[in-house]
């Protein structure tokens, strides 16, 4: 037993490049505070809803009614300026908590009006423990003029081993509430060939086109059972991507393949792990540095 | 302490994060979700939809903007939140639906909104071109110019 604690201690307390958290903090909150950005009409538009049609969950489950259009715009604005603060990692020991409630709160809000948005508790999540951690440690105005970048520390460690665990916890959730909804039955593949016939046909009630490939799957359910095979088993096996780089580097290709045929086949964009920066913690992040990638983005956009 | 506040925080968030398993996984939330999208039985359902009725008896799907906002499953959360209240509610989206209608030159041809319920089996209707096994109107009024 003591060997295992033991073993456990040395898993999560490893010490890891202050780099690699701090790049994860990059792109996780850049990720985050671009959609918000995008996003900003679409909660601005919240303030027109009638307020029969409000139904708080999560933490403002409390809320007796909705927010009015000032406090709403208000939080909007301070959500944008505290992830500005956390991407750039400045006076972090605020920005950090800051953006991380500010962007739950924002969020919350936006699942308030009777769709709870599924594609944003990842990141969500993933926010409370960069905003909490040491993640400004390197890359940031804070840490300006301080050799940390290269500090290897088990305060970088932690933050690091927990987005690992949240991020397979949320697939296995979802391969869990897959068994608790249809059971077993979910692997001949009927439950997901109605899953794709009803999307397309709510999409086609509400005016918007058939996503590709929905006739063809629903028509073909033999199509549809390697599919749900497939699904089951990698949002139940998601821990094993926990135990190694190989084993992280396949499980997060089969997941974003897992994300592009639900793209093609329903029109549902989950754009987080699309992107990609979703599975970044199970690799050394640190290889990747933003201002390369910014200047190279910029050349090709300049072209 | 530093080190212990980590398993603190560590076992806090983890334990949130998998607190729906042991919920009904109809009792969703935000963001400690049970993950109910693709874990539902779809094999007949009851969609309440929006039409617009335009001259000579056709009718077009009216597009989420017009009912609520770009987003598809809240203006589907919408309409289904107002059926189910009924009277006044079902009412006022119709009005509020028909000067949205009325404000946009494409729907020019539009005269009047009717909400819906049809019931259908998805799959039937995209193997055999079934149509709803019944249909419910639930409210309608005139687009205004």
């Amino acid at each position: 037993m003591r060997s295992l604690l033991t073993k456990l201690d040395r898993w999560w307390y490893a010490p890891l490049p202050a780099l690699r958290l701090a790049t994860l903090r990059i792109f996780v909150g850049g990720f985050a505070w671009v959609y918000l950005l995008v996003r900003t009409s679409y909660f601005r538009s919240l303030a027109e809803q009638p307020e029969r049609f409000f139904r708080p969950v999560g933490v403002l489950a409390w809320l007796p009614e909705p927010l009015c259009t000032g406090v709403l715009a208000g939080l909007i604005t301070a959500a944008l300026f505290a992830g500005a603060a956390f991407v750039l990692g400045a006076r972090f020991r605020l920005a950090g908590p800051a953006f991380a409630a500010l962007f739950l709160v924002v969020t919350t809000y936006g699942s308030c009006f009777g769709m709870v948005f599924h594609h944003e508790n990842i990141v969500a999540l993933q926010l409370f423990v960069l905003g909490f951690s040491a993640s400004a440690d390197a890359r940031s105005l804070d840490a300006r003029g301080r050799v940390t970048a290269a500090v290897e520390d088990g305060r970088h460690g932690w933050p690091v081993r927990l987005l690992c665990l949240l991020l397979v916890a949320t697939y296995l959730l979802a391969g869990i509430a897959k068994l608790k909804g249809v059971g077993l039955e979910w692997l001949t593949g009927e439950a997901l060939r109605d899953q794709i016939a009803y999307n397309g046909l709510r999409k086609l009630a509400f005016g918007g086109r058939l996503p590709f490939f929905t006739t063809f799957l629903v028509r073909h359910v033999g199509s549809c059972a390697p599919l749900a095979w497939a699904t089951l088993a990698f949002e139940l096996g998601a821990p094993l991507a926990l135990l190694g780089r190989r084993a992280g580097l396949v499980w997060s290709g089969v997941a974003w393949g897992f994300h592009v045929a639900v793209l093609i086949t329903m029109s549902i964009s989950f754009f987080y792990p699309l992107t990609g920066i979703a599975f970044l913690s199970l690799f050394e992040a640190e290889k990747l540095d933003p201002r390369r990638l910014w200047v190279r983005l910029r050349k090709t956009w300049g072209d | 302490m530093r080190r212990f506040l980590s398993y603190v925080f560590g076992a806090l968030l983890m334990g949130l994060t998998l607190s729906p398993a042991f919920r009904p996984f109809t009792d969703d939330s935000y963001p400690l979700s049970t993950y109910p999208m693709f874990a539902q039985e779809r094999s007949t359902i009851c969609l309440s939809h929006v039409q617009g009725l335009e001259a000579g008896g056709v009718s077009r799907a009216l597009p989420p903007p017009m009912v609520a906002n770009e987003e598809i499953t809240q203006a589907q959360q919408i309409v289904r939140a107002a059926v189910s209240s009924g009277g006044r509610a079902l009412l006022d989206l119709c009005d509020a639906i028909a000067r949205r209608v009325a404000a946009r030159d494409e729907f020019s041809a539009v005269e009047r909104i009717d909400i819906v319920t049809s019931c259908y089996e998805p799959t039937a209707y995209f193997t055999r071109g079934s149509e709803p096994s019944s249909t419910k109107p639930r409210a309608a009024c005139e687009v205004r110019r």
